[in-house]
């Protein structure tokens, strides 16, 4: 029997398309039930974006997140990161995406807890194979545009939860990804401390064009999107 | 259900117990692993028990009651040195035990602060740890006393030719399988009670967590300054206590050791158990005294594997320090283990190398023509030993004679003239003798004189060397004169003499002579000796070198050629229409050549070193068990940060690096550590003088550590396979969401 392996094409679309997700559906099969998680998704992300996804509990926006993050494969629907296709890669090369072109800023920031501020930021370059001149200039660069630039030698224990979600965001862009997801970024601050934190992705989206995808359910943080996308029952509704 | 009914059916602790057994079946792996390291452990304690109580029962339906006694020292002695042998794999269950407690404590934290937020006691809490603890003790200790039953008959046979060697068995002896009551109790308590008290600490720890800091999943409150440097103290007094002990323990048991002889007594027995209890003391209070600078030799290996590790250098440290009990009971796990093996290797060879020299010493050369053990003589004309040095392979003949040994047939001054005081003189060829054996061996004299020297003094007429044993009974020291007589024994060819002789050395341990080395050979009875040469016997006696008997030290250029000279010898005898009235080569007369003399004690050694060896491969492999068990829950503890590595684009062999990584630094530790600790116990053995006739010399065999080393690094490896595949499987999105993305 011939074995047709699928062909997986080129992506054609504009430079400036970061992300583009084309009907994407993810369906979990549990043994004797099958979740639909999200059902016919389409998204473009442009560079420079700031978009936010907003949704109710169980409405697929962390399934989407996992798949736009490279850490899940749709069932169908093909991802173009970059004009890349996503579904042609292997583990290997996955992981060489979320390096160098994915950052991530999580809920609990998730810092190496071993790590000092400086470290923690330094290790996605590490990983790039940056040389250490580079990493060092691009560390103290970024944590100083985060603020950060006096609690080098910090460790995440001994940081407020608002500066340890900077440390997080400084991790996420110094690499220079081609877009940052975030998600619930806020969630764990105080509504001050998670307000100055927007105001912090606002201008980096504003003064270094970076792209940004937050995942929330906040309308607060949502609003300072440029565009809002609501997801329910794995599709969107408006946006 | 009706709500009374189901209240009548609750029992107290009943949630608990399903709260801890639900717990040990939702980590499967650890589990099983931690319950196969107490059924290995206890197994072995055990099966040692179960093997010298089947001995025992054996020999006495064999000897029967009359000369069950003598072979049954024999028997508390193997019992003694097995237990604490396996008393080493015991020690490694209870770190084991202790290590899961606390990673368990860990792992739950957040529970545990959740569930005394809710208003669950203390007590309560205590309950669900125990519970854990008593159901891996129970099974480890069923499955263990089943294990150590069967695992019992492997020693048999070791056993068996072990004892032969020392009491002559028929060769009809088997040993049957037999368990005393006490030795099951023992088991029983071993196997229940020492998990039980050990896994106690972390349960009781877990039941007074600081709720605040639970909920905060910190597993306790942060520690102050002030907390660490108390605990560095504490930790400092203890090792060093028990390293102290340890020595100390060692000295008596050295000291007890001196008084052995062929047969072992209570007190000998006494001495040997001691002195592998305070090898044991002695490498527990090292390694714990390491575990004091174990940041540090983490750091320097981590820097040293730094061409490995690479990327995850810092990682790697940081975790074995942030994990600082849980490093720290891995790395004591091990290293207990490996001390002990390397100073079992460096001991066996430190004996090997004083096989051959102790031989010689004991049988006076390579082959002793004479009943080296008693006065008894070969009634040889002197002048053979122009023939025998004739032969080939024969570098040199020292002729010897000796008096009558007995009360009253020979004396020195007033000694030798009291019920069980025993007195000899030899006379010895000062010339030979010094060719034949060295100052650098075991004896001890007097004065800053070369060896040879010193005995030629000898040379001078009406000159005595004493036993120091002697000179300080008789209080009599050098340049004093002493009256030797000797009475007439015509049986053995010794002349009746009454002299005076100048006192010209003291010497501790002549060798030929074995009273000498061997001072308790007959207990309640004192036995002395002193030597005078040839020239002084000639002039004393008035015989001459053609008219005299002797007997025969011979030194051969090849030892292992002894055999040959001896039948060489025999030809000889033949040869010469038998001249020597009494000589039989037969057995029974026991001319030993020192091939028979290191072929018995090597089979001894080699056989010891075999069931030590083996115990202590098992004791290894249990800790192996306890590091796969630390990496599996040190993997679970981390997914959160595992998953986070690999969505910043840390590759998974990035992350096999780190899993390697630690294991290969906690191992790096603990070989250096081993190795220092097991050279320490092992020269500190060799350095002190015990069982003069089988001499040690401290004997490092670099390629024996790398090998150890070389083994221990491909079973850490091995033992990370398992974790490091954990690791690797760990679904990213799983990981990340362990708290929360």
């Amino acid at each position: 029997m011939r074995i047709h392996k699928k062909k997986y094409l080129p992506y054609l679309g504009s430079k400036d398309d970061v992300l583009v997700l084309k009907d994407i559906h993810k369906i979990y099969d549990l043994g004797k039930t099958k979740v639909k998680a999200l059902n016919g998704i389409s998204l473009t992300v442009q560079r420079g974006d700031l978009i936010s996804i907003m949704g109710p509990s169980g409405s697929g926006k962390t399934t989407l997140l996992n798949l736009i993050g490279a850490l899940d494969t749709p069932t169908r629907g093909s991802i173009y990161i970059n004009g890349k296709d996503m579904m042609a890669m292997n583990d290997a090369a996955l992981t060489r995406l979320r390096r160098h072109a994915i950052g991530f800023i999580f809920q609990f920031y998730n810092l190496i807890p071993v790590l000092t501020c400086y470290e923690n930021v330094e290790l996605p370059l590490i990983a790039a194979g940056v040389d250490k001149n580079t990493r060092e200039h691009r560390v103290l660069e970024i944590l100083s545009k985060v603020g950060l630039e006096n609690r080098l030698d910090h460790k995440p224990e001994e940081l407020s939860g608002g500066q340890q979600q900077r440390a997080a965001i400084a991790r996420a862009l110094v690499n220079r990804p081609s877009f940052v997801l975030a998600d619930e970024l806020t969630g764990d601050l105080d509504t001050k401390t998670g307000e100055k934190i927007m105001e912090y992705l606002v201008s980096l989206n504003l003064s270094e064009n970076q792209t940004f995808i937050i995942i929330t359910h906040d309308i607060d943080v949502a609003r300072k999107a440029s565009k809002i996308y609501h997801i329910k029952d794995g599709r969107f509704v408006n946006s | 259900m009706d709500t009374r009914a189901r209240k009548g059916t609750h029992v107290k602790g009943m949630i608990e117990l399903k709260i801890a057994y639900r717990s040990l079946l939702k980590r499967p792996i650890r589990t099983l692993l931690t319950v196969i390291a107490v059924i290995l452990g206890v197994g072995l304690f055990f099966s040692v028990n179960v093997a010298t109580d089947s001995l025992e029962h054996s020999l006495y339906l064999h000897l029967g009651p009359t000369e069950f006694g003598n072979a049954n020292r024999w028997v508390y002695l193997f019992r003694g040195i097995l237990m604490v042998l396996s008393g080493i794999s015991l020690i490694i269950c209870v770190i084991i035990i202790k290590n899961l407690m606390e990673m368990s404590k860990e792992a739950q934290i957040y529970e545990i602060g959740l569930l005394r937020a809710i208003g669950s006691s203390k007590k309560s809490l205590f309950l669900t740890f125990f519970f854990q603890v008593l159901i891996i003790a129970l099974i480890g200790m069923i499955l263990g006393l089943f294990f150590g039953y069967f695992l019992s008959y492997l020693f048999f046979n070791p056993l068996r030719i072990l004892l032969n060697n020392f009491y002559a068995l028929d060769p009809t002896f088997e040993i049957e399988l037999y368990v005393k009551d006490f030795t099951l109790i023992l088991g029983m308590l071993a196997g229940l009670g020492i998990p039980l008290i050990f896994g106690t600490i972390p349960a009781i720890s877990a039941a007074r967590s600081n709720v605040i800091a639970a909920l905060n999943q910190r597993s306790q409150a942060r520690k102050t300054n002030l907390h660490k440097l108390r605990s560095f103290i504490l930790q400092a007094i203890l090792s060093i206590s028990l390293i102290s002990i340890g020595i100390f323990i060692i000295r008596i048991g050295f000291a007890g050791l001196l008084s052995f002889t062929s047969d072992p007594t209570a007190e000998t027995n006494m001495a040997i158990i001691s002195l592998f209890f305070a090898g044991l003391i002695f490498i527990c209070g090292s390694v714990l005294f390491g575990t004091l600078f174990l940041p540090y030799i983490s750091y320097f290996f981590s820097t040293l594997l730094y061409p490995f590790l690479l990327k995850t250098k810092k990682i790697c440290y940081r975790n074995l320090v942030k994990n600082s009990r849980r490093t720290k009971n891995t790395f004591l796990m091990i290293s207990i283990g490996l001390s002990f093996l390397i100073t079992v290797n460096i001991t066996e060879h430190s004996i090997e190398a004083g096989i051959v020299p102790g031989a010689h010493m004991r049988l006076g050369g390579d082959i002793c023509l004479s009943m080296y053990y008693s006065s008894h003589q070969r009634i040889i004309p002197l002048n053979t030993s122009n023939n025998i040095s004739k032969i080939s392979h024969v570098s040199n003949v020292c002729e010897v004679k000796n008096s009558h040994y007995n009360t009253n047939y020979t004396t020195c001054d007033d000694f030798g003239t009291k019920e069980g005081e025993h007195m000899i003189l030899f006379v010895i060829n000062t010339t030979s003798y010094v060719q034949m054996h060295s100052s650098e061996s075991i004896y001890s004299y007097t004065g800053d004189k070369s060896f040879h020297d010193f005995i030629h003094q000898l040379d001078v007429n009406g000159t005595v060397i004493l036993q120091d044993g002697l000179s300080s009974t008789i209080q009599k020291s050098e340049g004093q004169i002493v009256n030797i007589t000797t009475s007439p024994a015509a049986d053995w060819f010794f002349p009746a003499m009454s002299v005076n002789l100048t006192i010209v050395g003291i010497m501790g341990i002549m060798p030929g002579i074995r009273f000498t080395w061997d001072e308790d050979l007959w207990p309640d009875e004192t036995e002395f000796a002193a030597i005078i040469s040839w020239n002084t016997y000639f002039n004393l006696t008035g015989e001459t070198f053609d008219k005299t008997f002797a007997n025969f030290w011979i030194e051969c250029d090849d030892i292992y050629q002894s055999d040959d000279v001896l039948d060489e010898i025999s030809n000889l005898y033949q040869t010469l229409g038998n001249p020597w009235a009494t000589i039989d080569f037969s057995a029974a007369w026991s001319i030993r050549t020192i091939v028979d003399e290191i072929t018995g004690i090597r089979e001894i050694l080699s056989l010891v070193i075999v069931v030590v060896v083996a115990i202590l491969y098992m004791a290894i492999i249990i800790s192996m068990l306890g590091l796969i068990t630390s990496m599996i829950m040190n993997i679970n503890q981390r997914r959160n940060e595992i998953g986070v590595l690999r969505s910043i684009g840390i590759s998974k062999y990035q992350i096999m690096q780190i899993v390697f990584g630690e294991t290969l630094v906690i191992c790096a530790a603990t070989l250096i550590t081993g190795i220092i600790c097991g050279i320490t116990t092992a020269l500190l053995i060799s350095n002190v003088p015990f069982m003069a006739y089988t001499p040690i010399f401290f004997t490092l065999r670099w390629e024996d550590i790398t090998n150890i080393s070389i083994f221990m690094v491909s079973l850490s490896l091995f033992a990370s396979i398992v974790p490091a595949i954990k690791a690797l499987r760990l679904s990213i999105i799983d990981a990340i969401r362990k708290r929360g993305m």
